[in-house]
C-alpha cells in the first residue's frame, strides 16, 4: 500500500477558553495548504481513503484533500494519540475493505491525517521497525512541518515500510505553482 | 449563528435508546439526527465526518425498516406470522451489527470530532440553498422518467434518492429557518411509497416468498397507485415547490 502521513495545516493559537481540539485552520493556513494539495496533485498523488484525527485542524486538512480522494474520509481517534497497534489494525482493515471493494489491495493509496510528534513517530515505527521516539533524545530527528507530507509504500507494519519521500509545505506549494 | 449542537445533543441522547433496542424511537431518532448533522455539514462546505454520518444511518436504517415492517404486522398469524417470525430474525441480526457500530472507536471519533464544529454564518448557509432544490428535481425527473418504463416502474434506488434528496433538503431548509411544511408533507407522501417498496423487498426476499403472493399483489396494486397519484401531482404542483 502507498501510505500518506500529512500533518494538518497551520492553524489558530491556543486561547484560553478554547479547547485545543477546536483550533480551527487560519485563513492563510488553509490557503497556503490549498497550494499543497495542488502541488500533491501535480505530482500524481491521489488517495483511496482519508483516514484524519478528530481534531478540527485535522479535519479541516482533510477536507483541503477530499478532491484527490476517491473513496471515503474517516475519522479515527487513533490519530489523535501515540501510533499504537490499533492504529495499524484500522490499516489492514481500511485496506481489506478497499480489496473488497474492487480496489488492489496491494496499491491501495491511504492517507493519515494527523499531528506531531504522532505522525514522525509512526513515520519511524513503520519504516524502522522500533519507536525510536520513545528515547526522548532520538526526538526531532524526524519533523514534519506543518502541512507536510510523508509518503511510505509497503505492508503497514513496523518496519515494513519504506520511506519514499518526505515533502516540505513550501516544496509542495512550489510544485503545485508550476 | 447557526450551531450543530442542538442535533448533537440529540443524536447522544439517543445513542443509549437505540443500544438498549427496548423502544424502536432511538433508533429513528438516531437517524434523522445523523441525517441532520450531514446537512448541516454541507450547509457548512464540510466534507469530511458525512461519510462517517452516512455508516451510522446506514447501520441504523436496517434496523429501522424491519421495525416499521414488524410493527405493521404485529397482529398477523398463519403465513404471515411466519413472515412476521422472519423479519424478527432479520431485525435482530441487524441490531447485533448495529450495537456494534454503537460501541465501536469510529463512532467515539465522530462525535468527538462534531463536538470541535464552530457554529455556520447564515449568509453562508443560504448560499448552498439551491444546490439541494437543484437535486431534488433531478431525482424527480429520474423517478418520472423510470416510472414510464414498465421494467423500472418500482426501481428502488431512484425512489431512495428522490426520498433522500427530499430529506436533505427539508433539512436544509429547516437549518436556516425557512419554511419547510410543503417540503415535508412531499417526504411523508414519498416515504409511504417508500414503506411499501420495502415492504415488497422483504416479501421478496422470504424464505416463504411463492406462499405470500397475495400481499405482494395488493403491495404491488398500492405501489402503482399511490407511484402514478404522486406523480401526476408532482407533475402539477411539485415543481414549484422545488424552485
Amino acid at each position: 500500500m502507498d501510505l500518506y502521513l500529512i500533518r494538518h495545516a497551520r492553524a489558530e493559537d491556543r486561547e484560553i477558553g478554547r479547547g485545543d481540539a477546536e483550533r480551527a485552520l487560519t485563513r492563510d493556513g488553509k490557503k497556503r495548504f490549498q497550494r499543497c494539495a495542488r502541488g500533491l496533485e501535480r505530482l500524481g498523488v491521489g488517495f483511496d481513503r482519508i483516514h484524519h484525527s478528530p481534531l478540527l485542524r485535522a479535519l479541516e486538512t482533510a477536507d483541503l484533500l477530499v478532491p484527490l480522494c476517491d473513496g471515503e474520509t474517516i475519522v479515527t481517534l487513533h490519530l489523535a494519540r501515540a501510533p499504537a497497534q490499533a492504529l495499524l489494525d484500522e490499516l489492514e482493515r481500511s485496506c481489506a475493505q478497499l480489496g473488497a471493494s474492487g480496489v488492489d489491495a496491494d496499491a491501495a493509496r491511504i492517507a493519515l491525517v494527523g499531528h506531531e510528534p504522532y505522525l514522525s513517530q509512526l513515520c519511524a515505527w513503520l519504516a524502522i521497525g522500533w519507536r525510536v521516539f520513545d528515547d526522548p533524545e532520538q526526538a526531532g530527528l524526524l519533523q514534519l512541518e506543518k502541512g507536510g507530507v510523508a509518503h511510505l509504500s509497503g505492508d503497514p507494519r513496523p518496519g515494513a515500510m519504506t520511506l519514499r519521500s518526505l515533502w516540505t509545505p513550501a516544496a509542495l506549494r512550489e510544485i503545485g505553482k508550476r | 449563528m447557526i450551531s450543530p449542537s442542538h442535533w448533537l445533543e440529540h443524536l447522544r441522547n439517543h445513542l443509549a435508546v437505540a443500544r438498549a433496542g427496548d423502544d424502536p424511537e432511538g433508533v429513528h431518532q438516531l437517524r434523522v439526527a445523523a441525517g441532520r448533522l450531514s446537512v448541516w455539514l454541507e450547509l457548512a462546505g464540510r466534507r469530511a465526518l458525512r461519510d462517517d454520518l452516512a455508516w451510522l444511518r446506514r447501520s441504523a436504517s436496517g434496523v429501522r425498516d424491519l421495525d416499521v415492517l414488524l410493527a405493521r404486522a404485529k397482529n398477523e398469524c398463519g403465513k404471515l406470522g411466519e413472515w412476521r417470525g422472519w423479519l424478527a430474525a432479520q431485525r435482530d441480526e441487524k441490531r447485533v451489527q448495529l450495537v456494534r457500530v454503537l460501541d465501536s472507536p469510529r463512532l467515539a471519533a465522530l462525535l468527538a470530532a462534531l463536538s470541535t464544529l464552530p457554529p455556520l454564518a447564515p449568509a453562508e448557509a443560504d448560499a448552498r440553498l439551491a444546490c439541494f432544490s437543484r437535486r431534488v428535481r433531478r431525482a424527480a425527473s429520474r423517478l418520472r422518467a423510470g416510472a414510464r418504463e414498465e421494467e423500472k416502474k418500482h426501481d428502488a434506488a431512484a425512489l431512495h434518492r428522490a426520498r433522500r434528496a427530499l430529506r436533505r433538503w427539508r433539512y436544509a431548509l429547516e437549518w436556516t429557518g425557512a419554511d419547510a411544511s410543503e417540503i415535508k408533507r412531499w417526504q411523508e407522501d414519498l416515504g409511504e411509497l417508500n414503506d411499501r417498496a420495502v415492504l415488497l423487498r422483504h416479501l421478496d426476499a422470504s424464505p416463504i416468498a411463492a406462499q405470500l403472493g397475495e400481499l405482494r399483489e395488493e403491495t404491488v396494486r398500492q405501489l402503482d397507485a399511490r407511484g402514478d397519484a404522486l406523480y401526476k401531482r408532482w407533475r402539477k404542483h411539485g415543481r414549484r415547490s422545488a424552485r
